[in-house]
């Protein structure tokens, strides 16, 4: 287990060095990032000094192992836009984002399991198919539609929730977060609640498709003839066996929504890392890009890596394949 | 004799397709005496299984038992409540299935499987349940059971797990244990040993066609000198009987649709003897042990 | 019961009996036809800016305009009939999710199927690519590459190609390897047939099954991702408002409660793209091996 942990931590290592080439020269291919670095009516001196600042005179391959030169020091740079060093920037902005994932992640899959087993165990019933088509729904929906319904309904319309901004925070380990005030649990609900209509869809779909197989099985039969109760077939055998695909995406969702919660961000102004990136692409940021793609390159990394760790707990043939 | 344990009589089921109704078994009726070892031989598709999970009351939907009795030391199970059959299901009648790794849960461990299983029944304390599992798995000869009991089912051999799926029928000590083809998925030298344990030598053996019974009788006799012609076609077909440097006899055709079956004899289109007269549904007819379902059935030698 | 005679005759003697899919199906080929026929049937045309007329910015649905006619579903911030930007918005929905879909179709499935060809190295190689890009999400790699593309529609093109074509070849994989190593494909090599041909003419075809499937999803998820794009103002440029862009110009007047510019798009793309879903949903469980017993 250990040895191919290391050598699943080497190969992620390789993976991030090409990333960052890939990233470095993608972003940095395109676009100006003077014009946005000083005024128009700047003298041509000061351009220059700027130029020469900020290394951008050097040729493309300099630049990238400067790049890497103080990657090593763990130093990502200076955002252009925020003249505030990228990392600072970035890691200000995440626990927004990571709370309104969470939210929205566990929301999903607590909600979303339950009632796809639910659909999966009796596919005919008016409540399977009621359930089925709400998460047809949620699954083709774009989010950011869904995002301006829940405004106008309940911001505007019907005022019963805000429409923006994290609101009141409170810290704990020295961050600010919302959910610990009642205000700021309001703010939360509705972009959480956005968010968590595609991953609550997948989760039904991904719980029913599962549980339908397996209760084809002879597992189950077996399970019934030995006098088992329903209840205890679905919670026990059941669940157990369609975990492992549910826990892939709870990973994998978890992972892309804390990168792309750009729109449910941009919708409500809650102000995350999404919002960030939206922000920064638009403003050519090119340190707050890169910083932004090569730590999410990170994340999806390690996310792997911990799907593939809990895969092996959760599946006892693959413990004992690796461990021989 | 002993007394019956289970009578069944004139078992019906049916499931309900698109394409229409498939008589997966039709007028089934049969008994087994407590301690009684019977045999339910036929091809694949004959209504064996479905006639056992019928017993069991483990019919799905669109499956449905349309007529007949099972009756269980006299009580009548067809039409019992969903909780009620599932109190008897493991507790009075156990099933075995074909292919145990398929039957059991490969994510929990054989005790959790065991453990379940006697939750489902008994409330035993941890220790007093761990004490009968372990007792059980050794009773069906599984060797270092206080230890093998935490493994998973891919840690044991095909033979090792058919027995951990035999122990766990076994469990809540059932009065009757309905075996589907136990050994079909292991291998022959495995097989033998398996039904070698089980005391394969039924008393008596029923053969299946097309969802009916055919033929029923003292398994010896049925064996030597069988009466309906589907059944000497079918112990010809088998590589024991049939004489070294002889091919194998095949049946010619195949088994029709259950959808679609044949008026009257559902073996007459691959019948040498089939005539006019089979195209209405012969009587299972009794002559002693021997019961036979057929107008034309092979004569009774005298002496073999 | 009937035997229809060719396998797609079957197909659809299954697929008929879902009436929920007969009905979507119908709403994807009705809203196909709506979009194609757009300029013959909707009452302005919203590119045309001299045909727009301030006035009539903003007005709730309803409203008869000054040119004399009906805006049935109201007009945007620019005075547009919406009714008429929201049928042009679903042709180039529908044009972009079309292509993009064919593209990533025709390279994914060309990509797994000669990986799974031809095995070794160049197998190892594609497909460790292939994961890679899957293991992050696709709407980040397209936000990124429209933004590093800059607007326009092929630009837009390339980068639902590059989002999506991966599944594609991830399928086309999965299914290849499993033909490669049946016996027919060996027959096929030892007749003197080029590689290319036995990939083409023998591998893919049995791989389309679950190819299909895929697509369905697939052109529905780009049509739903460039109205994301649209909408973040990464996708097509502003004189040609798709679906998404009708929503993100109305947005800002949802607050004063002009919901009509937001919602009737809204409400086109999600017609749409639940249609393609449902269809595609009864495709997946008909040719779904696994649910058939």
């Amino acid at each position: 287990m250990l040895g191919f942990i290391i050598q699943r931590v080497l190969q992620a290592c390789l993976v991030m060095l090409v990333i960052s080439a890939l990233v470095f020269t993608g972003v940095y291919a395109v676009g100006n990032p003077i014009d946005v670095l000083i005024s128009p009516d700047a003298t041509q001196l000061i351009r220059e000094q700027t130029i020469r600042a900020y290394g951008l005179d050097q040729p493309l391959w300099k630049q990238y192992l400067d790049f890497l030169g103080r990657l090593a020091r763990g130093d990502f740079g200076r955002s252009f836009v925020y003249n505030m060093p990228v990392l600072d920037l970035i890691f200000s902005r995440l626990p927004a984002t990571l709370e309104l994932t969470l939210a929205a992640v566990l929301g999903a899959t607590a909600l979303g399991v339950p009632l796809g087993m639910y659909a999966g165990y009796r596919p005919d019933s008016p409540v399977s198919k009621a359930i089925m088509a709400i998460s047809i729904l949620g699954f083709s929906v774009p989010t950011f539609w869904i995002g301006l319904v829940l405004i106008f309904t309940f911001a505007v319309s019907l005022g019963w929730l805000p429409a923006g901004n994290r609101g009141d925070t409170a810290a704990l380990f020295g961050i600010q977060w919302s959910f610990l005030t009642w205000n700021g649990l309001m703010h939360l609900f509705l972009p959480a609640l956005n968010l968590s209509l595609f991953k609550f869809a997948l989760m039904v779909r991904l719980a029913r498709a599962g549980t339908r197989e397996v209760m084809l099985t002879d597992t189950v039969k077996f399970a019934r003839a030995a006098g088992l109760s329903e209840g205890t077939i679905l919670l026990r055998h059941v669940l157990r066996l369609i975990a492992i695909p549910i826990v892939t995406v709870f990973g994998l969702e978890f992972g892309s929504t804390l990168a792309v919660a750009v729109a449910t961000e941009t919708i409500f102004s809650w102000p995350g890392v999404g919002k960030l990136i939206i922000d920064s692409i638009s403003t050519l940021d090119r340190p707050v890009m890169v910083a932004y793609l090569m730590l999410v390159a990170f994340f999806f990394i390690m996310i792997n890596l911990s799907v593939d760790v809990a895969y092996a707990a959760l599946d006892p043939r693959l413990r004992t394949r690796r461990a021989a | 004799m002993s007394p019956v344990l289970l009578d069944v009589n004139g078992l019906t089921t049916r499931f309900a397709t698109r394409a229409g109704s498939l008589h997966a078994v039709e007028d089934v009726s049969f008994t087994v005496a407590e301690g009684e070892i019977i045999g339910l031989v036929g091809e694949s598709g004959s209504g064996k299984s479905v006639t056992g999970f019928s017993i069991l009351g483990l019919i799905d939907p669109p499956g449905r038992i349309v007529a007949g009795s099972v009756k269980l030391n006299g009580r009548e199970l067809v039409g019992l409540s969903h909780a009620a059959l599932r109190s008897m299901r493991g507790r009075e009648i156990a099933m075995v299935f074909q292919d145990p790794s398929a039957t059991l849960n490969p994510v929990l461990t054989i005790e959790t499987q065991m453990r379940l299983a006697i939750a489902a029944h008994e409330n035993l304390g941890d220790a007093a349940a761990r004490a009968r599992c372990i007792e059980v798995l050794g009773a069906v000869g599984i060797p270092d059971a206080a230890r093998r009991i935490e493994a998973y089912p891919h840690q044991f051999s095909g033979g090792m797990r058919q027995r951990v799926a035999i122990a766990i029928a076994l469990l809540n000590r059932p009065k009757l244990i309905i075996c589907d083809e136990p050994t079909t998925a292991l291998d022959v030298s495995i097989q033998a040993q398996i039904l070698t344990e089980m005391k394969s030598l039924a008393a008596r053996l029923l053969v299946m066609y097309a969802g009916r019974l055919i033929e029923a009788g003292p398994i010896a006799e049925v064996l030597r000198q069988p009466r309906h012609p589907y059944t000497r076609g079918l112990l010809g077909s088998l590589p024991g009987i049939a004489r070294p440097g002889q091919d194998l006899v095949q049946i010619p055709g195949a088994m029709p649709s259950l959808i679609d079956l044949p008026q009257g004899c559902a073996f007459q289109p691959r019948c040498g003897f089939a005539d006019a007269l089979c195209a209405t549904m012969p009587a299972l007819n009794g002559e002693g042990a021997r019961s036979f379902r057929c107008h034309h059935p092979l004569a009774a030698e005298s002496a073999p | 019961m009937t035997e229809a005679s060719t396998p797609l005759a079957r197909f659809w003697d299954e697929f008929r009996h879902n009436t929920v899919a007969v009905i979507a199906l119908g709403v994807v080929i009705a809203i196909s036809i709506m979009a194609m026929a757009a300029p013959l049937i909707s009452p302005q045309n919203p590119y045309d800016l001299a045909n727009l007329v301030l006035m009539d910015a903003r007005r709730p649905p309803g409203f008869v305009g000054s040119k004399g006619f009906t805006h049935w579903l109201g007009t945007d911030a620019q005075g547009r009939d919406l009714l008429s930007a929201i049928l042009y918005g679903l042709r180039i929905s529908i044009q972009i999710g079309l292509i993009a879909g064919a593209i990533a179709f025709a390279l994914g499935a060309t990509l797994g199927a000669f990986a799974a060809f031809f095995g070794g190295r160049i197998e190892a190689l594609i497909m460790r690519i292939i994961d890679l890009q899957l293991s992050f999400p696709a709407i980040l790699l397209a936000l990124v590459l429209a933004a590093l593309l800059g607007q326009g529609k092929w630009p837009l093109i390339a980068a639902l190609v590059t989002a999506q074509y991966a599944y594609f070849a991830r399928t086309a994989h999965g299914a290849a390897s499993a033909e490669r190593s049946k016996d027919y494909v060996d027959a096929a090599l030892s007749t003197p047939l080029a590689a290319r041909r036995v990939v083409f003419r023998h591998i893919l075809p049995n791989c389309l099954p679950p190819l299909i499937v895929v697509a369905t999803v697939q052109v529905a998820n780009s049509i739903a991702l460039e109205a994301t794009l649209s909408f973040l103002g990464l996708g097509l440029p502003v004189t040609e408002p798709s679906l998404g862009m009708l929503i993100a110009n109305g947005f800002q007047y949802m607050l004063s409660g002009r919901y009509w510019i937001s919602i009737y798009p809204g409400v086109a793309l999600i017609v749409l793209i639940v249609a393609i879903n449902l269809v595609g949903d009864q495709v997946r469980d008909q040719l779904n091996p696994r649910l058939r017993r």
